[in-house]
């Protein structure tokens, strides 16, 4: 370890976030240049008395006072009413029904566009029955996008699976925030 | 008001004494079981840690008393959205955190109405720091100073790690920041420190690279 090494090492993180390892290999360092044993020992002297910032006690009556206000203002059910992983059930439940939702309507919403195509009257002069071939299906793409509402109901089908795609994949989220 | 006598919380070991945290743990499952009663038992253990970081918040002690107060009847009646995989106090000094930033916010919208319509303020006027009044020695006195000299959220950030003992992760879900952000409030923190308290001056022995 070089001293700019050192440097960095005692500056960059608190003393006590570092392994057994990496402080033996500072201190070795330590020992063997004056210099960054005094910086050491600054740091060490530093971290032992943040660590013994002062802790005020309480009033005897705290304990009681909060007590009190809990069986006052608190009703009974709200500390044992609903176990947290039931909590997250539901949340999630909820979560993933509107997922559904969006995934349902967006696949509607591609079939009516799908079906809407099968519509011969609405083609172009010529196709007369619907066929499998490639050039039939590009007749039918190129309607799809040249029809206003076929390309309405597209990207509203097309947006409605994206929201339930992120709507699902999110559903995980941590309801830990919620409670501050 | 007096010094802790429960000075293990306040050695700056790198975890908090795991009876202690076991104890709490208990106690708290025992309230989610339907023993109200038990949350007297949380309320002992937690008292004194929330009430130090409530006065380092506020620097008034019947006010920090009163957030003390309040964090632990919402934390009793949000018990049921607390994650019991998760330490309890950290979630508990949230709540207090978030009182804390509230009322902050309500003493600037009276600040504001005060200067607006002229009423008197108590802006400025100098109030005791009770942690100060029970710092005997003179180095941590100047210690206390110079973390009360720290910007907000670098003094924060010092509090929550090195006083609450809460893991760099916790102190940023507290905070709603990413764990980078707090290590480098705190080392910011350390800097500061070290210049407020002069053992960072220019020239000073072991500054050098080699």
């Amino acid at each position: 370890m070089t001293c700019r090494e050192f440097l960095r090492f005692v500056d960059a993180v608190p003393l006590r976030l570092r392994s057994r390892g990496e402080l033996r290999i500072a201190r070795q360092h330590a020992a063997a240049c004056p210099g960054c044993a005094v910086l050491l020992a600054e740091a060490e002297s530093l971290e032992q008395s943040l660590g013994s910032l002062p802790m005020i006690a309480p009033t005897g009556r705290l304990v009681a006072d909060v007590m009190e206000r809990v069986h006052r203002e608190a009703p009974e059910q709200s500390a044992v009413r609903r176990p947290a992983p039931e909590t997250r059930l539901v949340g999630a439940t909820i979560r993933q029904k509107l997922g559904w939702a969006a995934a349902i309507g967006g696949n509607l919403a591609l079939l009516g566009v799908y079906l809407q195509s099968l519509n011969t009257s609405a083609w172009p002069r010529g196709v007369l029955s619907p066929t499998i071939t490639i050039g039939f299906q590009a007749e039918r793409v190129s309607w799809v996008v040249q029809s206003g509402s076929g390309l309405l109901i597209l990207t509203a089908g097309a947006l409605l699976l994206a929201i339930s795609i992120l709507t699902l994949l999110g559903g995980s989220e941590q309801p830990h925030r919620r409670a501050s | 008001m007096r010094v802790s006598e429960n000075r293990e919380l306040t050695t700056g070991n790198p975890a908090p004494e795991p009876t202690r945290a076991e104890a709490l743990r208990e106690a708290v499952a025992e309230v989610r079981a339907g023993r109200r009663d038990a949350y007297e038992r949380v309320v002992e253990l937690c008292q004194s840690r929330l009430l130090s970081f409530a006065v380092s918040l506020l620097k008034d002690y019947a006010a920090a008393q009163e957030l003390t107060q309040d964090a632990f009847v919402r934390a009793y009646r949000y018990l049921d959205r607390f994650d019991d995989r998760r330490p309890f106090y950290p979630w508990l000094a949230t709540i207090a955190f978030r009182l804390a930033q509230d009322r902050w916010q309500q003493q600037r919208r009276d600040r504001e109405l005060a200067r607006r319509y002229g009423a008197a303020s108590e802006e400025g006027v100098a109030r005791d720091d009770p942690l100060r009044t029970v710092i005997a020695d003179e180095e941590s006195s100047r210690l206390w100073q110079a973390v009360e000299g720290l910007p907000g959220g670098e003094r924060t950030a010092v509090l929550l790690f090195y006083q609450q003992e809460l893991k760099i992760v916790e102190a940023a879900r507290l905070l709603g920041v990413s764990s980078g952000t707090v290590k480098t409030l705190l080392f910011r923190a350390r800097r500061h420190l070290r210049e407020a308290l002069g053992t960072d001056a220019p020239g000073a022995p072991g500054r050098h690279t080699k």
